[in-house]
């Protein structure tokens, strides 16, 4: 078997992702290399919610069920207005393992009465670095969209959601162990966004490689 | 009086928020639902007089049972099939109170 360290250029060059997974396991990654990641591996967390001063997307509960024995709970969402634009901010970071090919947002939503037609969140990144943007003045944001979200027959039936970003500009140049304020929002002028009622997006959201 | 284009924009606002503070199922979109309430403020502007005074003798309720029909054909496709017959009769009552209040 031929053994070439991971940091040669041969393998630079040539591997697939699969052989350069299996490097990294191995051999370890070139210092200042960064790591490889498949698509998909959860790169960032958005950790924290803010609400802007006005037009925010207002907090609110939506109840699971009891089944008889155990309690109904509620899960955390937050309702966007199907006329009236409205937005929330989520606080989080890069993974230093970023590995620079974009990111991909992952999340869900409900819908408070739509069960059919669509609705389309936005999202921009606002990166926070050491010695960057003066957060004093206003920020720039550079908005990429989902595609049209499906509302399902009932309302309480959940349906994935991603937007894309690539690596650069397209997030605010947000780079690895970064922080950043992600900034969403309901499109309600698109096409695509026919659904009555409010938008219900759970909270957790997550960052995963492209 | 017929509400203005504003007002009618608030109404529909309104309405989104009422079945969304409910959870009232729709599968009705939106943009449907904004051409309701347009359809049906046209209607009540219309019948305004008739239906003021089917209020003051207190036969409201049977002047809409009477005019059941022309109602329902107010409200344009595909809201008309897709809204409930609670729905629609909210919508028709909202509409005419806000033009009933505002002096029409």
């Amino acid at each position: 078997m031929l053994h070439v360290p991971p940091h040669h250029p041969m393998v630079e060059m040539h591997v697939g992702d699969a052989q350069r997974v299996l490097a990294n396991q191995v051999y370890g990654r070139k210092p200042g290399s960064p790591l490889w990641l498949p698509s998909g591996t959860i790169i960032g967390d958005l950790v924290a919610i803010s609400a802007p001063n006005s037009s925010y997307a207002t907090m609110d509960v939506r109840d699971v069920a009891s089944d008889g024995t155990t309690p109904a709970f509620p899960l955390n969402v937050l309702d966007f207005d199907t006329t009236v634009i409205e937005y929330t901010y989520f606080e989080g970071f890069l993974s230093p393992e970023y590995p620079g090919r974009g990111v991909r947002l992952c999340g869900q939503v409900l819908f408070s009465s739509a069960t059919a037609n669509s609705a389309v969140l936005r999202a921009a990144f606002y990166r926070i670095a050491s010695g960057g943007d003066d957060v004093d003045s206003a920020p720039t944001f550079d908005f990429n969209s989902s595609g049209a979200i499906a509302a399902n027959a009932a309302s309480g039936v959940a349906t994935d959601f991603t937007i894309d970003f690539d690596d650069g500009a397209d997030m605010d140049s947000v780079g690895a162990g970064e922080a950043f304020v992600l900034c969403l929002q309901r499109k309600i002028d698109d096409a695509n966004d026919t659904a009555a009622g409010d938008l219900e997006l759970r909270t957790k959201l997550y960052l995963v490689t492209r | 009086m017929r509400m203005p284009d504003a007002e009618r924009l608030g109404f529909w606002a309104r309405y989104n928020q009422r079945i969304s503070e409910l959870r009232e199922s729709t599968p009705c979109s939106k943009q449907s639902l904004r051409a309701a309430v347009n359809g049906l403020d046209d209607f009540v502007e219309a019948n305004l007089s008739a239906m003021q005074a089917a209020e003051a003798n207190g036969t409201l309720r049977q002047w809409a049972i009477d005019n059941r029909a022309a109602i329902n054909q107010a409200i344009p496709q595909p809201a008309r099939a897709l809204l409930t017959q609670d729905q629609k009769e909210f919508l028709v009552k909202a509409v005419f109170r806000r033009n009933a209040d505002d002096g029409a």
